[in-house]
């Protein structure tokens, strides 16, 4: 490698290291971003020291203390069959964290993979994933997963391809917008013309482009999929009970909202503070985002 | 392009789409594990029994041809039995529908009487603290379960206070809680929206010529600056429709809300196979309709819009 273009490297190398810092002062600056981040490290905090934490077994039941409402030795109080409601709480911040995670893995990196193939190659293979996509669109993310746990079952593993699945559309539609964005750049013309291959071509010059707004869009999701898992928990359809899943713990403690609504309230709350976290942010990355690309992000509900 | 060509083009845009869910719906079912005819028969049900079933059904001729039965019966209007109640699914869904229409007009009714004056409220000093009406109430919109805060309703509204009915449909005082929760969704798109338009509204020149003219500040916001920040906020009102249906299966479900989103649970639970297959199909043929309407509304109103919106359909 010669000298000149070692500099060349070292002055890229910089101008990326800049541009990282410049987003992170943006990202730094806003001041709900930053609640976000505490409030979701203490949620995470939360389920990695649960085995340590000095709390009851969650599913230890005690049909004496039934329905003990909250005091300074039991928080949470205690819900129908007098388990420890704040033992299940700390307990079930994996299960909602783990598949709100998992799902968005699985839907972003299908998505992604489904996006670039339609916005580089194009032609008929673009046309069929997108009318398979205009499908999916015309459902509600919500009515998607219902559909698909009606069919899969319920289940942890169905509960993540489900909620997964339904996401994927999304994601489709954004990395292709931004693909055809990238594909016009000079630079992936001049990879082109010496001869490099598509598949390296699509690695080394779009991918990196595309993955940031994918990342802020996934932290949506988060949010997101929380608050899907936990509804389809509420419902009957997700995590099914004994295991405490804050959704599920709702959905069995609803019945005793006239005498004791201190059951269902506090998974509600850390569903409501988790999924806000994610959501101030994602408002933070967004907006930490080149304007170009952030039209594209979409806000998501349910 | 003319708007009734416009509509006409959008609707057979529509129909690949809507071929698409069928099929996806079909599928899906036929893959269940477990048989829909052992199912309908009964486990007590004899193994001659539920081959008759299974022939009634044309189960046991080629997929295609099962295909083909279920689409020439859906074109005329025919969703198939339901397994529990052994009526057609059709008129079970039309006897939920009108409950879900009710929910959904008055849930929208709400998020606009609360969302546009907090709009207002945020538009007029954007950057004070009142500015951050909207931010707050979009967040909340974004984040709240709200099964569960039809829960905290009920026990604030319903157990506390004593004033408002926790369940059922019987008296109009019934939709105000599932309402008021669908309608947290709303509110934040329709807070934000207000926000944007108003401000953008006030600083235009016919508010400037009202507000030179001397007239009170009321009359200026409310006549000058809300009437033309209209458009946005009826837009983004139709598009939501949308959104509301996904809410609307949770909310029922709280309030035991007799619709089709309460219908929709009670079949998956019974495992009622055409019931559930043809509630999803209703579902979302109602959304795409919705956004056909809302895109037709749009072009409709705003002349500015309908260029770009024909363009890019032509471009499609």
């Amino acid at each position: 490698m010669d000298e000149r273009t070692k500099v060349i490297i070292e002055r890229l190398q910089e101008a990326r290291k800049t541009q990282m810092l410049l987003m992170w002062a943006r990202f730094k600056a806003n001041i709900g971003a930053l609640i976000g981040l505490i409030l979701l490290s203490g949620i995470i905090l939360m389920a990695i020291l649960e085995p340590i934490l000095p709390l009851e077994d969650p599913l230890a039941f005690n049909l004496g203390k039934s329905l003990e409402p909250p005091s300074l030795s039991c928080l949470f109080g205690r819900d129908e069959i007098g388990r420890d409601i704040l033992s299940r709480v700390v307990n079930g911040a994996k299960y909602s964290l783990g598949i709100a995670f998992l799902s968005v893995v699985l839907g972003s990196s299908i998505g992604l993979v489904l996006g670039l193939i339609s916005g580089y190659y194009g032609g008929w293979i673009d046309n069929i994933i997108q009318r398979v996509t205009d499908v999916l669109l015309s459902f509600p993310t919500l009515l998607l997963s219902i559909a698909l746990v009606s069919v899969l079952g319920v289940g942890l593993t169905n509960i993540i391809l489900s909620v997964g699945i339904s996401t994927i559309p999304v994601y489709i539609r954004l990395t292709r917008s931004l693909v055809l964005q990238v594909k016009s750049e000079e630079y992936v013309t001049a990879a082109q013309v010496i001869g490099k291959s598509s598949p390296y071509i699509i690695i080394r010059h779009i991918l990196p482009n595309v993955l940031s707004p994918v990342i802020v869009q996934s932290t949506y999701y988060m949010g997101l999929t929380i608050l899907i898992a936990a509804g389809l928990g509420f419902l009957g359809l997700g995590v099914q009970p004994p295991t405490p899943e804050w959704g599920a713990m709702i959905g069995a403690g609803r019945t005793y909202i006239f005498s004791s609504p201190h059951v269902v309230t506090f998974p509600g709350l850390f569903i409501f503070i988790t999924a806000l976290s994610f959501n101030l942010i994602g408002d933070g990355l967004r907006d930490a985002l080149d304007p170009r690309v952030r039209v594209l992000i979409k806000k998501v509900k349910i | 392009m003319s708007l009734y060509r416009y509509i006409i083009s959008r609707l057979i845009q529509a129909l690949p789409t809507l071929l698409g869910i069928i099929i996806l719906m079909f599928i899906l079912v036929r893959v269940l594990p477990g048989d829909p005819a052992r199912l309908i028969a009964g486990l007590e049900a004899s193994e001659e029994d539920v081959e008759r079933i299974r022939e009634l059904l044309g189960l046991n001729k080629p997929l295609y041809l099962q295909f083909i039965d279920y689409f020439t019966s859906l074109l005329r209007g025919d969703l198939g039995k339901s397994i529990k109640f052994g009526t057609p699914v059709i008129n079970e869904i039309m006897a939920r529908f009108p409950y879900t229409v009710q929910l959904a007009i008055v849930s929208e009714l709400f998020a606009v009487l609360i969302g546009i004056p907090l709009g207002i409220i945020s538009a007029i000093k954007p950057y004070s603290k009142t500015g951050y009406i909207s931010t707050v109430v979009s967040l909340i919109g974004s984040s709240m379960p709200i099964y569960w805060l039809g829960l905290m309703l009920i026990a604030l509204f319903s157990v506390q206070l004593k004033i408002l009915p926790s369940h059922g449909a019987e008296t109009p005082k019934h939709i105000i809680l599932p309402a008021l929760t669908l309608a947290t969704l709303l509110m934040g798109n329709i807070v934000r929206i207000t926000k944007a338009s108003m401000i953008e509204a006030m600083e235009s020149n016919h508010v400037i010529t009202a507000r030179s003219k001397g007239l009170s500040e009321r009359v200026v916001i409310l006549r000058h600056g809300l009437r033309n920040a209209m458009i946005p906020i009826v837009t983004i009102m139709g598009i939501q429709l949308g959104s509301l249906l996904g809410g609307a299966i949770l909310t029922e479900t709280v309030f035991a809300w007799p619709g089709i989103g309460l219908l929709l649970v009670d079949s998956i639970f019974y495992r009622d196979y055409p019931l559930i297959q043809g509630i999803i199909i209703f579902f979302a043929t109602i959304f795409i309709l919705l956004n056909i309407i809302v895109d037709i509304l749009y072009a409709y109103i705003d002349p500015r819009i309908r260029e770009t919106l024909w363009m890019k359909e032509q471009r499609l």
